[in-house]
Parts: C-alpha cells; structure tokens; sequence
C-alpha cells in the first residue's frame, strides 16, 4: 500500500514534467502546424542555460532567467527560420526542426563537453519533505509538482480568458481574418513560439538536477514527448495534461512492478522449461515488466492511433 | 566482482543485497557474477532483487529506487555507467537509502562532481587503482602532472598506461616488434609494476591480468580528487593479486 502512494507521487512527477514540455509542443502545434522536433532540445537548452546561471548567481536566477533565455532562442528561431521555410509547406519545416535538433545537441557538446553536469537543486530544498515507509520524498519535487501545476493553470487562464488567448484562438482557425481585423499575426506565432520553447526550458531548468544534464537529455526524452501529444490529441492542452499524467503513472508503475511473464504462461498450463536455451519462448520466460517498462508508451500510442486517430481529446487527424 | 563480493562477506552489516543493472550482456554478467559469488561465500546473504531495466531508456529511476528501499536492502550492486548511473545513483540516494552502492563506473566524467557530497560515504567502486592513499610518491607526480597539463580532465583509463609499458617490455624483451609471436610469449607470465605502483602479472594460462584490486568509497578531504570537486575515492577495502586463485578453464591452442 505505501508503495503504491509513494508511485503515485513519483509518476505524478513524471507526468507533470512531460506535461510541461508537451503543453508547449502542442500548442505551438496547434497554432502553426509546425511539429517541432528541437521541443526536446529546448529543454536540455534550459537545462544548461540554468546551470551557467545558477555557478554565478544560484539557482533562483537561473529559474527566473534560464527560460527567457530559451524563450527568446526560440522566438529567434521562428522569425528568422521557420518563417522563411514555412511558406514552402509543412515537411521542409520538419526538416527544419529535425536539423536544428542535431544542431543543438552539437552546439551543446561544443560548449559543455560530452561529461554530466553538476547541476545541483538549491540547498533549502535538498531535504526528505516526508516518508512513507521507509522512501524519502525528495522537497524539492513537491516543488516541482506544484510549480508546473502552477502553469498549467496559468496557461489554460491566458487561453481561456484573456484578451490575448481570444485572439491566439482565433489566430488558430481564422489567420486571415484575424489579420485583416488589424491584429499582427506573424507576431503572434513568434510569441506563441517564444513561450512555448520558454515552457520547455522550465522544464530543463526544473528537470536538469533530478534526471541529468547531459548532452543525451534531449534525446532520451523527445520520442516520449511526440508520443504523449499523440495520446493526449494534437493540439489539446487537456489532451497534453491527461496523457502526460496517464504515462506518468503508467511507466511509474510498470517499473516498479514485480510482473514476471512466466505467470501468464503458466497460467495457460505451461511448465518452464529445463534448459531455457532450447526454448523458442525463452524471452517471455524470463521478462519481466520493468524490463518493457519504457517502451509501453508507444505500444498504447499504437493502439491509440489505430482505434482513435485524433488522440484522447483532439480534434483533427494526426 | 570476486574482490567485490570478498569485501561485502566481510562486512556484517550485509546481509541483503540487490542487483540492478542496464539490460545487456554487462549488466547480465554482473548480476550472474554476483549471484553466483555470494552463494558460494556466504549462503546467509540474501538477493532481495535481480532486475534489469533498458539501457538509455529509463527517464526517471524514483520507481526502481522505490522498490529497492522497500525491500530492505542493506547494499547495491550495479554495472551502471554513464547518465544510467547517475540517474540510478541520484534516485537511490533521494528515495532515503543509507546504505553502500557497489559501482564499477560511478567516477569521473562528472559523476563524481554530480553526486557531490550525497554520495559520500555511499558510492563505492571496484577498481584496481586507487590514488587515496596512493601506491608511490611516482604515482602522486604523474597523477599531479597529468592534471596540470589536462586540468579538465582524470586519469581514468590508466590500465592502457599498463597495456603500453607491458607491450614495450615485451617487445624489448623479445628484441622485435614486428614479429608477434616472440613479443606475446614474452608478455605471458610477464610480472611487473603497475602504474599505481603495485604488481600486475599476466597469468600464462589464461592471460588475464592479475593485480591488487580495490574497494574505494566517495570521500571528501582526499589528496587526488576528481573532476575538479572537492570529492575523491578513497580505499575501504584492498584486494592482493585479486582473483590469482580462481581456477580457469582457458584451453587457448597457441601458434608456434
């Protein structure tokens, strides 16, 4: 029993981290059309912007400045890239992001190395808030988890009742319209742009201490990233919010089962055999769930995409 | 694993251990290793757990953590290298484990700076150099000079220092380089210093390299340090020509 609260903290964790690098994904998605392959690189840019910062001036600065800086990357990015490659249609764009990805990864290694960073949480929060058993819960990630819940709500504000997120989406299913009401839409993309890197370099920032800041970051977590908008729906920020939660407690709790998958052949009659070597199922004999943990993803966005194409809650096809 | 094991018999604290380790041929090997070791040296040591996660894969290593907290393991062993190890190390650490993780490959490259003063005391690493206290004061000034032309860099690979000065005595030895064969019959049973001031002997039958090997703990306050942080490897426990009595079944046919 307290295993299982203690999972359900840890992969609410997760799931908010993958909530806050999908929810800019997806929505610049859902502005542009654009599915941005460098959203990963993004974040590991925080993370490394975040630690650069936090050597001089702690890492309160480093939350603070790290994503403006990223944010600002970003907007770069759209105004003086993407929307020179965006009139020639959408898989130039792709290509775009795909090389900007590897381009960042490279730049990273250039100026960092290939090493771990020693990127740190604060002092004040490097405590076990409390336990359950014997397993410490970490302050520092209840900190996390009410920060990135703290946007969410923030974002789903400005989206919803704000002047600023009418016009957004409006700019989503009428651009022209929009434009001819005397509204400057290539400034909004680049903002929407600009905040949704920015929202992914939170999460590096906030990420970097707890899973690593290294060069492969990016990489290790932008597949799960597409997967969890593909779930969730292109371009729903509940969508994003629901699927990144639904992964998070699903890898949670895959990695810390104990399910072998000798019980389901034994349970169909079976008997293990002597000498596993001769077996033609001597994998399933010895695997266990941990051991598939991580690639259950894709297999529920496999089934997701054959029984329903638009995602938990979105809207238009993949 | 066989100096690895002598030492967590001799601690009494011991008594359950658990196995993690990147699922491929090492991280099989050493679980296979150290499940077969402790069972022969002391059958009262038990295996709370033996599993395997992907390698590279795994984001967030809280789950597996967990579950090493919750099955009371007194101790760690895994052949974790790279982010896998850090992430893993991190994990176990923050979940509220106290007790030792038994390492091959958590130093240097900025896994020692990264773990930082969590991992002393915690993170120990089977290796067959150790620095704190070194072997000789040669040792010290190569080790010093190394980092004063290198200062971003450990000498974390030494064994290939081992590897050239033993291929020059044999070729010496030998009195040619070009023809092979007299150069490895003079490596074969070949005895001399190591690099940290110790012996290595090639043992003739199998040609494995027999040398001291050590148990060494993060610490801080050491001598040589590592990837320019307050933190270093210091011995706990040291091994005498580890592993000179294991048997072999090496049936090598070699060329004349």
């Amino acid at each position: 029993m307290d295993l299982v609260i203690i999972n359900l903290i840890d992969g609410l964790f997760y799931g908010l981290l993958l909530f806050m690098l999908s929810s800019g994904l997806t929505l610049i998605f859902s502005m542009m059309g654009v599915l941005n392959f460098a959203h990963a690189s993004f974040y590991m840019l925080g993370a490394y912007f975040a630690y650069q910062i936090s050597m001089y001036l702690g890492f309160w600065m480093g939350l603070l400045v790290a994503p403006l800086l990223v944010g600002v990357v970003g907007a770069l990015v759209e105004r003086y890239g993407l929307r020179r490659v965006h009139q020639y249609g959408h898989v130039p764009e792709l290509i775009f992001t795909f090389g900007l990805a590897l381009l960042i990864e490279e730049v990273v290694k250039f100026f960092w190395g290939n090493n771990l960073m020693a990127y740190q949480e604060p002092e004040i929060l490097k405590f076990a808030l409390f336990s359950i058993g014997n397993n410490a819960v970490p302050a520092y990630k209840v900190f996390m988890i009410f920060t990135s819940v703290a946007i969410f709500i923030g974002l789903l504000y400005i989206l919803t009742r704000t002047r600023i997120g009418m016009i957004i989406q409006a700019a989503l299913s009428y651009p022209r319209t929009v434009e001819a009401l005397g509204h400057n839409v290539p400034l909004i993309f680049m903002g929407v742009f600009g905040v949704g890197t920015a929202l992914a370099g939170v999460a590096g920032v906030l990420a970097g201490p707890v899973l690593g800041t290294f060069p492969g970051m990016a990489f290790v977590l932008g597949s799960i990233v597409f997967v969890t908008i593909v779930i969730g729906g292109l371009g729903s920020l509940w969508g994003a919010l629901v699927a990144s939660l639904l992964l998070g407690w699903l890898t949670t709790f895959a990695a810390s089962s104990s399910f072998s998958f000798a019980t389901i052949l034994e349970s169909f009659g079976m008997q293990r055999p002597e000498s596993l070597s001769d077996s033609y199922l001597r994998d399933l004999w010895t695997l266990t769930l941990p051991q598939i943990g991580p690639i259950l993803p894709y297999i529920l966005m496999v089934l997701i995409l054959v029984f329903r194409p638009h995602g938990l809650f979105g809207k238009r096809d993949v | 694993m066989d100096a690895l094991t002598d030492s967590i018999v001799q601690n009494e604290d011991i008594s359950k251990v658990y196995l993690i380790g990147q699922d491929y041929s090492f991280g099989k090997a050493v679980a296979e290793a150290a499940q077969r070791d402790l069972g022969a040296k002391k059958a009262s040591i038990e295996i709370v757990g033996n599993e395997l996660h992907p390698i590279g894969k795994v984001k967030d290593f809280t789950p597996y953590a967990r579950k090493i907290v919750s099955s009371g393991a007194d101790a760690v062993i895994t052949g974790n290298w790279g982010s896998d190890m850090v992430g893993l190390g991190k994990a176990i650490i923050e979940a509220g484990f106290t007790g030792p993780i038994y390492t091959y490959y958590a130093a240097s490259n900025g896994i020692t700076r990264t773990f930082g003063e969590a991992g002393v005391g915690k993170i120990n690493l089977v290796g067959e150099g150790a620095l704190n206290p070194s072997g000789s004061p040669e040792v010290d000034a190569y080790v010093e000079a190394f980092e004063a032309k290198y200062p971003d860099h450990d000498i974390s690979q030494p064994r290939i220092a081992n590897v050239v000065r033993m291929l020059a005595l044999a070729i010496e030895e030998a009195g040619t380089a070009t023809d092979v064969i007299p150069v490895a019959k003079a490596l074969e049973g070949m005895e001399t210093d190591n690099f940290w001031g110790g012996k290595i002997k090639m043992r003739a039958e199998d040609h494995q390299a027999i040398q001291d090997v050590y148990v060494m703990e993060q610490a801080t306050g050491l001598k040589h340090l590592l990837d320019n942080s307050n933190f270093g490897l210091e011995t706990a426990v040291k091994v005498e020509m580890a592993s000179a009595d294991m048997p072999t079944t090496c049936e090598m046919e070699r060329p004349e």
